[in-house]
């Protein structure tokens, strides 16, 4: 059986077994190590990719279910060489520390902005994603100047 | 630029033909009576830390392994710093774990100096070696651009990557570099930059390969990397010293991608924890998720042993009736049974902490190729030291010919300085004959950790008339960190995390008591310097010790804030007030040695900036602290607290008299000027924070000569 998709803009094909979560198929299959594997049942959002735009955790996303979709992963964020807002306010933040969950936070961060172009502090605190090293308030910040800098004006 | 490079790539010269400049100094620590050895291949034509483009870009290796504490930034920042160049110019480069032919009983030492992550020890490690190693690296151009010049060396300084002369002319490093590569390296130490200098070293940085982490480029262990790896997964025995029974693998072999099965062996009873933990079936395939559901298609059986019955319920149960026990001293200052015959109050407490896993958000793994005579490992580390040695321990492959990257790690926290997955990854590479990529899931991870070790406490504090703490007790029945660790006496660093009595309390008067347990025969108390030595009888999850990262999750931290805790509910002041006065006192004297660096040297904040918290806890500072709001009523009373605490409780002797600026002295006088500037602006500066007064500790304080023997980075 083969799942027909796209991934960051380009047509892929996968022949193997269709209920391997699409976040090992991107791992070793696709060659894109830039998604992480950090809990396996969806409890922290290492694993977060966009699909059909939207924020979904891979590591219990069957490779089935983005049949015909359309699949971004941290690799396929920036365009043209541009750095996505979110990527570029967490450089200005310099948010990372061990640097493990950050792909995680920045497309689930991506993603919420998608929604919501000027989140609360109740909407940000709405991101689940974990950060053993505990960089939430950079994160914070970040998502704050992201939305700065997608609007050009000061957020609330 | 990420990506560890061999050392061929490193090496190579630019398209240009013109070459950069490319120059490695590893140094020793530069105490006196080291001064004049320096090793021998540092004449030897050298693995680089510094290259200087024709471009004027300088790319600067990072030694050590990066798991978020930010030393992939902070290193080259020292180097950087006294090699005077700009910043904003910097790249930086991972090297990978370095060793070299020595003439020496080992036969080998260091190629880059010290490359582990443990123990907060990189920044005061690295603090004298790399700045000298960008001192000399400078030298090199002034002496290239003196001879160009033919002008005196002396006359010549340097700004920002060029060389100028006292006329006005001046010549890049670029411009130089050619030249400057065939001048002699400095053969003795070179004067090192005053802090009131210092343009990179103070200032927030941001991490140096940010742009890689942000764009999910950035490798870590788990990203593995060498081609034609399978994947290998194991199922552990849950029992320790546990034994496999049988296993039937007919339906795990059925899995398309499932290549090989194999057991690998575990610890035996009586033979220390130096391998893996336990034992277990291996499960090899194409990729992950053939091997996860090779492995959940195992059924095995498991020979379970003595511990089998124990759980967290009995260890509980028996830590507190060991508490209710005598026990044995481990440290006692002063008079306690003075205080608790004169205390007007007596508080009472019991605490329990549980077995705690260092849960690093990326999980255990290595990625391994044996070849006859060589090895390629790539994983995520904090002891690439000793994973070489595990690799050569197990195959007997010459340690010179084991190449060993050193990509991010997914967080450290003292969990990677043990070396088990590598043992695991050596047992299925040497079955399999393919390169191997062995990883953990998380609930792996959790259940096959070097926990914290549990523990019960018990703590008494006497109080005075007026409230104020005359002395503690506290008690402990808790696992033994070093438990079926051999070697683990001369691989501990003697360091606070280590030392339940490493609090600093020289004010007060208190004991310590380590309380003990009935033991396996064979096996000794250890009860030397506090620390709580009993054995656990158990499963294996209950069993071995914690490995300590840093110095903040360890018992010595939790038992620090346990006695605050247990005093400031006993004053009925607020916690956080009471934490300040005690924890960040005035007071500390030196506890007779054992604590050899009661005050945190240098701690680089993030990599970046250096920690104030060593001047602070001097009480040098107005009572402010970092992060902490706690009103009024504390600063008030930190004051007042400081000034009675200085008057009324002795201070304990000084190992080091005569040193100097000494760690007890509030003398400001003595004391370093105060950082270099910082950046205008600055968003992340704290309203009102002033300037800390900087203190070069390593120069007043030199580490014990044992130091360099830290079981992180033994060669």
């Amino acid at each position: 059986m083969s799942v027909q998709f796209t991934l960051n803009g380009k047509s892929a094909q996968f022949d193997g077994a269709p209920d391997m979560p699409l976040l090992w198929y991107l791992r070793d299959h696709a060659g894109l190590t830039g998604t992480k594997f950090a809990c396996g049942v969806a409890a922290c959002g290492a694993c977060t990719v966009h699909v059909d735009g939207k924020a979904v955790r891979s590591c219990v996303t069957p490779v089935s279910a983005i049949a015909g979709k359309r699949v971004t992963t941290i690799e396929g964020l920036a365009r043209d060489g541009k750095l996505h807002a979110v990527q570029q306010a967490w450089l200005d933040e310099d948010v990372p520390q061990c640097g493990y969950c950050q792909a995680g936070q920045i497309m689930a961060a991506a993603d919420l902005l998608a929604r919501n172009s000027n989140p609360d502090d109740a909407a940000i605190a709405g991101l689940t994603n974990l950060c053993r090293c505990g960089t939430y308030p950079r994160v914070r910040r970040a998502i704050r100047r992201a939305v700065n800098l997608l609007t050009g004006s000061k957020s609330t | 630029m990420s990506v560890a490079l061999s050392r061929r790539d490193f090496l190579q010269i630019t398209a240009t033909g013109l070459g950069g400049l490319m120059v490695s100094a590893w140094l020793p620590p530069l105490r006196a009576q080291e001064a004049a050895t320096e090793p021998a291949w540092l004449r030897s034509s050298l693995d680089l830390f510094v290259r200087v483009e024709p471009d004027e870009r300088v790319i600067i290796g990072a030694r050590s392994c990066e798991i978020g504490q930010g030393v992939r930034t902070s290193l080259p920042m020292l180097i950087a710093e006294e090699l005077d160049v700009d910043w904003s110019k910097v790249t930086v480069e991972q090297l990978p774990y370095g060793l070299v032919a020595a003439d020496n009983e080992q036969g080998l030492d260091f190629k880059y100096g010290p490359q582990g992550a443990g123990g907060s020890t990189n920044i005061p490690e690295g603090w004298l070696e790399l700045r000298q190693v960008g001192a000399r690296v400078r030298h090199l151009f002034l002496q290239a651009a003196a001879k160009r010049w033919n002008a005196p060396l002396d006359s010549l300084s340097t700004e920002a990557g060029r060389v100028l002369h006292p006329d006005g002319r001046h010549l890049s490093y670029g411009e130089l570099a050619e030249l400057a590569r065939t001048m002699p390296v400095s053969d003795k130490p070179l004067p090192l930059k005053a802090p009131d200098k210092f343009r990179i070293i103070g200032r927030e940085t941001r991490v140096a390969d940010g742009a890689d982490v942000v764009t999910g480029r950035a490798r870590f262990g788990i990203d593995g990397g060498i081609p034609g790896s399978l994947v290998a997964v194991i199922a552990r025995c849950p029992y320790f010293e546990g034994t496999l029974e049988s296993v039937d693998d007919s339906a795990s072999r059925a899995i398309p991608g499932v290549r090989d099965i194999l057991p690998i062996p575990g610890p035996t009873a009586k033979e220390g924890l130096v391998r893996n933990l336990a034992a277990g079936v291996a499960v090899v395939a194409d990729d992950t998720w053939a091997a996860l559901q090779g492995r959940k298609a195992l059924k095995i059986k498991w020979r379970p042993t003595e511990w089998a019955g124990d759980d967290s319920d009995t260890f509980r149960e028996s830590a507190f009736a060991a508490l209710r026990k005598d026990g044995k001293v481990a440290r006692q200052d002063g008079d306690v049974k003075g205080a608790r015959a004169k205390a007007k109050r007596v508080v009472e407490a019991e605490y329990f902490q549980p077995f705690l896993a260092h849960c690093t958000m990326e999980p255990m793994n290595a990625s391994l190729e044996l070849k006859k005579d060589s090895a390629l490992l790539i994983a995520s580390l904090q002891s690439p030291g000793g994973a070489s040695r595990m690799i050569h321990d197990m195959t007997g492959i010459s340690r010179l010919n084991i190449d060993i990257h050193l990509p991010r790690s997914g967080g450290g926290f003292g969990r990677r300085l043990e070396n088990d997955f590598v043992a695991e990854a050596v047992h299925v590479a040497q079955k399999v004959r393919r390169p191997i990529k062995l990883i953990w899931t998380r609930e792996d991870d959790i259940q096959n950790d070097w926990y914290r070790p549990s523990g019960a406490h018990g703590m008494t504090a006497f109080l005075n008339e007026k409230n104020e703490l005359t002395g503690w007790s506290h008690r402990v029945a808790a696992a033994d960190r070093g438990f079926r660790q051999p070697d683990f006496a001369e691989r501990l660093v003697a360091r606070p995390a280590t030392n339940l009595c490493g609090f600093p309390h020289p004010v007060l008067h208190g004991r310590s008591r380590a309380c003990g347990r009935r033991r396996p025969a064979g096996v000794s108390a250890q009860a030397s310097r506090g620390t709580a030595g009993t054995e656990v009888r158990g499963s294996r999850r209950a069993g071995p010790g914690h490995r300590a990262h840093g110095g903040r999750a360890e018992s010595g931290g939790k038992a620090h804030r346990l006695r605050a805790q247990t005093a400031a509910r006993a004053r009925h002041r607020r916690r956080g007030a009471f934490r300040l006065r005690r924890l960040y006192g005035p007071c500390h004297g030196s506890l007779g040695g054992e604590r050899p660096s009661e005050d945190p040297p240098l701690r680089v904040r993030r990599g970046r900036r250096p920690c104030r918290e060593s001047a602070r806890r001097r009480g040098a500072d107005d009572g402010r602290h970092a992060g902490r709001d706690l009103g009024g009523a504390a600063a008030r009373d930190h004051g007042q607290g400081r000034a009675r605490a200085a008057a009324e409780f002795p201070r304990l002797p000084d190992p080091h008299p005569g040193g100097g600026a000494g760690r007890g002295s509030r003398d400001p006088a003595q004391r370093v000027s105060a950082l270099g500037r910082r950046r205008d602006g600055d968003p992340h500066r704290r309203a009102g924070a002033r300037e800390r007064p900087f203190r070069r500790h390593r120069e007043t304080h030199p580490p014990p000569a044992d130091r360099r023997s830290a079981f992180i980075d033994l060669v």
